[in-house]
């Protein structure tokens, strides 16, 4: 199942670029799609706009579809396979930016286009997921504390 | 065991609060911090307090109030409810990440002999926030971290110890 989050906002232009995908027959996983408060609705996945928790779609998940915010930190946490596509007409460059910096140190599929998400998805199902392995802030805090 | 402020604020701030606190809820006593108009119900936030206390303090600024007299009534009542509570919890430091209300509680924690410690949002990748530089400059924090380690160049006083993940 590949589970598509964009968060507390909005991003027609990815939603979109999987509905179509989907209605292309270019997925062949079941598709769920967590759309905020977006303008489209998804026609060809199942869909919701927001719920209490994601929790479970993300467990559940073999791929995770996300923007470019800290929904990425938290896939890199979980150690998930996840593609992540800059929201680019809502924040701007500092998706982008952050993305840039985080793939110094861990290598991630990511874009700042949504066109680019078909090719994205391929090369994340066939690789295994991001491993993270950075100090943990949480030690030095133990130690000074 | 020990006593420890944290500093749970509002929006992007919330999910690295947490996260870090997550890691560091079974080493101390926590009293969380949290801006009077979050909501709990449902959040991860709920579940991780409910071991722990809970104190809701006022946003100095938040979207709804903008007025000068409302901004300094909060001022005013967020640093009286953390005085009683810091003389009460008598905590071993303060820990908040990101947030401006980060600044409110560091003057009251430093006047009291509290240390502070500060930590910079990971989504801050160049150079430090506004509160981070200010808390340097009048030397409210006995330590601020940044979660990028080339942060470190260019932002003299600032350490990189790792990040919240």
């Amino acid at each position: 199942m590949i589970f598509v989050t964009v968060g507390t906002t909005h991003f027609d232009a990815l939603v979109q670029e999987i509905d179509m995908l989907v209605a292309r027959g270019r997925l062949s996983e079941r598709v769920v799609c967590q759309y905020g408060s977006g303008e489209f609705v998804p026609t060809r996945c199942e869909g919701f706009r927001f719920a209490p928790s994601i929790e479970r779609w993300l467990d559940e998940a073999d791929l995770v579809v996300c923007h470019g915010g800290t929904t990425v930190l938290a896939m890199l946490q979980r150690g998930k396979r996840f593609v992540a596509v800059a929201n680019t007409v809502l924040s701007g460059d500092h998706q982008s930016r952050m993305l840039e910096r985080l793939t110094g140190l861990v290598s991630f599929p990511w874009s700042r286009n949504v066109s680019d998400l078909e090719a994205l998805i391929t090369r994340a199902l066939s690789s295994p997921p991001p491993h993270i392995a950075l100090p943990h802030l949480a030690d030095e805090l133990r130690r000074v504390v | 065991m020990k006593t420890v402020l944290f500093l749970v604020a509002g929006g992007g701030f919330q999910w690295e609060s947490i996260t870090l606190a997550r890691q560091l809820i079974d080493r101390w006593k926590f009293v969380f911090l949290v801006p009077e108009s979050s909501t709990l119900r449902g959040s991860p936030l709920e579940a991780l307090v409910s071991d722990h206390r809970m104190l809701r303090m006022p946003e100095v600024s938040s979207r709804a109030e903008h007025h000068a007299a409302s901004i300094i009534r909060n001022l005013v009542r967020g640093v009286s409810v953390l005085w009683r509570e810091v003389s009460t919890s008598k905590p071993a430091a303060a820990i908040c990440l990101g947030s401006s209300m980060s600044i409110p509680i560091a003057l009251v924690c430093r006047l009291r002999g509290v240390r502070v410690v500060f930590v910079e949002s990971i989504a801050r990748t160049d150079h430090l926030s506004a509160t981070g530089r200010l808390l340097l400059r009048l030397r409210l924090a006995s330590a601020v971290y940044v979660q990028w380690p080339e942060m470190v160049s260019t932002s003299p006083g600032a350490m990189y110890k790792g990040t919240v993940l």
